[in-house]
């Protein structure tokens, strides 16, 4: 298995992007790469599942932050679904949890 | 944006996971292990289903699955591909790699991977000498799932499993003949110990008896017999390994009886199989045998003389066992072997009967008989004597037979002699000689002679003719020249065989010996050292410094107590590469290997420099001497001396191919320890200029800190920490750690530790110091690393110490009080360099007396084994038991367990700064 598989859906108006694995300095630029491309396919807004995310280290943490700036340059915001608390405790080291968008889990999957 | 930089950086490690695992691979002998493990692990590093060789199988003209990772229900069913058919077949034809995006878009594929699960292809050929010898076949189960650099690394894949599949080959065949060599050697030595054997029956029955045993033993039988012909019938004449009553009733046998042992007779081919229940069902009449012995395999084959069969041989075997080709054909052998003894045995025994039965046979035609008289005439001769010299009646009966002239002149004497004994004794016993024939041949024979009367004399000769026997003696030798020369061929083929392997067995394990070290020193010992164990008595490595000159000498030799001698050789003189007259020199510039096949005082003098090395030259021996250069990309970086000395043979040709094979290896290895020190030491002097030489002395406090970068060494890490004083009784404390490694890492590392020193001058409140940090790093527009720093101003006097801390997106410090209790000092805030308003608090401590303090970077914690972080905890339990301990103590418990907990060097970097007030 790939340390990261990642997969996109459109879900309503919005792009959801599934994380599964690890986001560290070997799969990030892989991704990085993938959501760039999506940015460019469309201009709706990206969701970012980080339910199935394992880990994820500063590198993972710097890649959203990139994604977040560039959709706000475009006028939105890059929205996060809570990861696992070995994912959102390097969110909150960080001081970003009150900074990113994050909904938690189960408020959009019933739809 | 897409990152080319993070790409390379990705497949850089994915070659390099893929270089640890082909190398260990292809030191697997077995092919199907070695792909198998470099198959598992290609699909594991692409994410890819499936990873699956083909290999062409030429006769075929088709493609057949040899290894795959996963698709054992596919390799098993035995699917072959047609050339030109389906994509692994378009691949194999063209020799182009080629991505298919959706295999459900090509027309009828035939892939073994045709069950509807995979959905795209990476498939790239295995070419070898520049033709298609298989197909490497990825598979994804989704559509697009290869992009141009999986095929590149599919590519990488695809040449080393050609360059191992060809050395497993090159392996596969050397063993296959070394098997071959030894067993012609065993099935010559068998044959000559049959030969010796029978050449020492004189009886048909000794031949019998010598021929069953040792048929019966070169192939491990427990029971069997022979039979002669003997008119209709076969009439067993020897018999072993059965109680002699059993066989009653099978002394004699028609030969149309439907038994192994006449089937090979009347067929002159071997019968054989491989079981009891075999013999039965073949030959039912068996179950009549009444031995019933517990034999199970069996088989029989022709006593060959010529082309007729004389009888036959036949053997059982307690086991179930089939025969192969080289052993019927060992047991055809002895049985022939054995055919032509019985021949020389019965004409043995006919010369015993000889005299008995003269005068019967002088009537006979048998044998020649003649009557001589007075000097040498031949009075009377019978037809058998006339045909056999070509002479008429007419021409006796003429007088025109003398039996002095038609014998040989060095022979006359024993004519005499023969005479004298006949005069003597009245008989002259048989003897050899030769008549000449009419045609001017000389017709060997056997005469015995008796006398009729003395006066006028009168004897009667019988003679036997030797051609036959001779030419029986003759094909016997030639067939024991034969043996030698098979015998010597065998034995020559085995030398091969073994000197190839030997060479092999050098090759392949001077690769992981010259590839475990990146330390220049070792693999030059190293390359000493293979050279000793395969191909030379000693052995002296120079290596060529920045500079062009020899830099550095290492040696070895084959008897480790001569050792120090070689190196006090090598290294009291350097050879000079100017000097056109030296060998060493000559191999260096030209490039090309130098051999001196004969060491003579001239090339000693070309060798040795300085008079101690000829004095110690002359000491150790030498015969002849190789020097190979070591060269890489066309550059030679030194030169590989290797010496035999005069006890052992001159270099050949397959020697010079093996020194240069290693020395190939050797350059790529010494060239890969060069560029890592290389970077190593720009990493290492770059990392030192960002962090602190030594920590300062600070009253009444201990400090402690660790640092040890993630990977080899190669590359600046990201984490930093600093001390410095601020004014009298203040301290700035920074720890904090950039985002990714690397120079640019490092220009973010150097411009935040100046940062944080440059504020503490102006501001005392630890968060406005990282707040002006974070203004730093939004200002150096050029990168949007970010980064996470702890700050903590330590108020010492010798009043207390009070420490206030800032906390910028970093884990919080730990404070381990003196009474075991543990809890984070400071406030969570904002990682630096992202956002204008990073919430950034103050929180201030008064420590106690043996008070400590832990700041860590989060390679401390995010450290993984096996899929389990280090973690909180983990951290937590350890400093629980860090009470009462020194700063140093603390350090490096820390450091130790988390580098016990995973094996090999840490994933991140780890740094940790520890405080702690004096007890």
């Amino acid at each position: 298995m790939s340390p990261l598989a990642f997969e996109s859906e459109n879900v309503d108006s919005i792009v959801r992007v599934r994380l599964d694995g690890e986001l560290d300095l070997s799969s990030a630029p892989e991704f990085e790469r993938f959501l760039v491309g999506l940015e460019k396919e469309s201009d709706a807004p990206i969701e970012i599942d980080l339910r199935r995310l394992a880990f994820m280290d500063s590198t993972g943490l710097r890649l959203i932050l990139s994604a977040d700036a560039r959709a706000k340059d475009r006028g939105g915001r890059l929205r996060l679904i809570q990861g696992p608390a070995a994912v959102q405790r390097v969110f909150r080291i960080a001081g970003l949890e009150e900074r990113l968008e994050f909904s938690s889990p189960g408020l959009d999957e019933g739809a | 944006m897409t990152s080319p930089d993070g790409d390379a950086a990705r497949y850089e490690a994915l070659y390099r996971r893929l270089d640890a695992v082909t190398d260990s691979a292809l030191m697997l002998l077995s092919v199907d292990e070695m792909f198998e493990e470099i198959l598992g692990r290609m699909r594991t590093v692409m994410g890819a289903a499936s990873a699956t060789v083909l290999l062409l199988d030429e006769a075929q003209g088709v493609l057949l699955p040899r290894t795959s990772s996963e698709l054992a229900a596919e390799r098993d069913a035995a699917i072959a591909i047609p050339i030109g058919r389906g994509v692994a077949g378009r691949v194999a034809e063209s020799g182009k790699s080629e991505i298919v995006p959706d295999l459900r878009a090509e027309p009828a594929s035939v892939n073994p991977t045709s069950d509807g699960r995979l959905r795209s292809l990476a498939v790239t050929p295995l070419v070898s000498g520049g033709a298609v010898i298989g197909v490497l076949l990825v598979g994804a189960e989704e559509p697009n799932g290869f992009g141009d650099a999986d095929l590149q690394l599919a590519k990488v894949v695809a040449d080393r499993l050609t360059a191992a599949l060809e050395r497993t080959m090159l392996f596969e065949r050397e063993h296959m003949q070394r098997v071959r060599a030894e067993r012609a050697l065993a099935r010559t030595r068998t044959l000559q110990g049959i030969a010796e054997q029978l050449g020492s029956a004189r009886t048909e029955e000794e031949v019998h008896q010598a021929l069953l045993a040792a048929a019966a033993d070169s192939v491990g039988a427990v029971a069997g017999v022979v039979a002669l012909q003997d008119g209709q019938s076969l009439r067993i004449v020897a018999a072993l390994g059965y109680a002699k009553d059993p066989l009653t009733g099978w002394e004699s046998f028609p030969v149309e009886t439907a038994i192994p042992l006449a089937e090979a007779f009347r067929t002159g081919s071997p019968v054989w199989g491989r079981s009891r229940a075999e013999l039965l069902a073949r030959y039912p009449i068996v179950a009549d045998d009444p031995t019933q012995n517990p034999n199970e395999a069996f088989v029989a084959v022709p006593m060959l003389a010529g082309t007729s069969a004389a009888g036959a041989l036949a053997l059982r075997f307690r086991e179930v066992r089939a025969f192969d080709e080289d052993e019927l054909e060992l047991i055809v052998a002895i049985a022939r072997q054995s055919a032509i003894a019985l021949e020389r045995a019965h004409l043995l025994r006919t010369e015993d009967e000889a005299s008995a039965r003269a005068r019967r046979l002088l009537e006979s035609n048998v044998i020649g008989s003649i009557v001589e008289g007075p000097d040498d005439g031949i009075l009377e001769a019978n037809d058998a004597f006339l045909e056999m010299v070509g002479y008429s009646r007419q021409e006796l009966e003429a007088g025109k037979l003398r039996w002095r002239a038609m014998t040989p002149a060095e022979q006359q004497h024993l004519s005499d002699a023969a005479f004298e004994e006949l005069l003597a004794t009245g008989r002259a016993a048989p003897f050899e000689k030769d008549y000449i024939h009419k045609d001017g041949y000389r017709v060997p024979v056997l005469l015995g002679l008796a006398l009729l009367q003395s006066q006028p004399l009168r004897a009667i000769g019988f003679v036997l003719d030797l051609s036959e026997r001779r030419a029986a003696e003759q094909e016997r030798e030639r067939l024991l020249e034969l043996e030698r020369r098979a015998r010597t061929a065998a034995e020559h083929a085995r030398e091969r065989a073994e000197s190839a392997t030997a060479r092999l067995q050098v090759l392949s394990e001077a690769g992981p010996k010259l590839s475990s070290s990146l330390d220049v020193g070792e693999i030059a010992a190293q390359l000493a050292g293979v050279a000793v164990a395969g191909l030379a008595d000693y052995a002296i490595v120079w290596l060529l410094g920045t500079d062009g000159r020899v830099q550095r000498t290492t040696a070895a030799h084959r008897d480790s107590t001569l050792r120090d001698m070689v190196e006090r050789m090598a290294a009291s003189g350097r050879p000079d590469v100017n000097d056109d007259g030296n060998l060493v020199a000559q191999a260096l510039r030209s490039g090309r290997t130098i051999v001196a096949s004969s060491i003579d005082a001239t090339i000693t003098d070309q060798v040795a420099s300085e008079p101690e090395q000829r004095r110690i030259m002359d000491r150790l021996g030498h015969r002849s001497a190789m020097f190979v250069p070591l060269t890489h990309r066309g550059k030679a970086i030194g030169v590989l001396g290797l010496v035999r000395s005069d006890r052992a043979a001159v270099f050949d040709d397959a020697d010079r191919d093996l020194a240069e094979q290693l020395a190939g290896r050797a350059a790529q290895a010494l060239e890969n320890a060069r560029l890592y020190a290389e970077r190593a030491i720009v990493a290492d002097t770059l990392q030192r200029s960002l962090l602190p030489p030594t920590l300062p002395d600070v009253r009444g406090v201990e400090l402690s800190a660790r640092y040890r970068p993630s990977g080899d060494g190669t590359q600046v890490g990201g984490d930093f920490y600093d001390v410095f004083p601020i004014g009298n009784d203040d301290w700035g404390i920074a720890l904090g750690d950039v985002c990714g490694k690397g120079a640019p890492a490092a220009a973010v590392m150097a411009l935040s530790r100046y940062t944080i020193r440059t504020a503490a001058l102006s501001e005392t409140r630890p968060s406005a110091i990282l707040a002006t940090l974070n203004e730093a790093l939004l200002r150096h527009e050029a990168d949007d690393r970010f980064c996470t720093a702890v700050f903590a101003r330590l108020h010492s006097t010798a009043a207390g110490q009070r420490l206030t801390v800032a906390c910028g997106g970093h884990p919080l410090p730990l404070l381990v009080s003196a009474d075991g209790s543990v809890s984070n000092l400071g406030k969570p805030g904002t990682l630096l360099g992202t956002f204008p308003d990073p919430e950034l608090t103050d929180v201030f401590a008064d420590l106690d007396p043996g008070d400590a303090v832990i700041f860590f970077t989060d390679g401390l914690t995010d450290e993984r084994s096996a899929g389990r972080e280090f973690g909180d905890e983990r951290l937590g339990e350890i400093v629980l038991g860090a009470a009462g301990r020194t700063a140093d103590e603390i350090a490096d418990r820390l450091l130790d367990a988390v580098l016990g907990f995973r094996a090999g060097e840490p994933r991140d970097d780890i740094a940790i700064l520890v405080v702690r007030v004096e007890p």
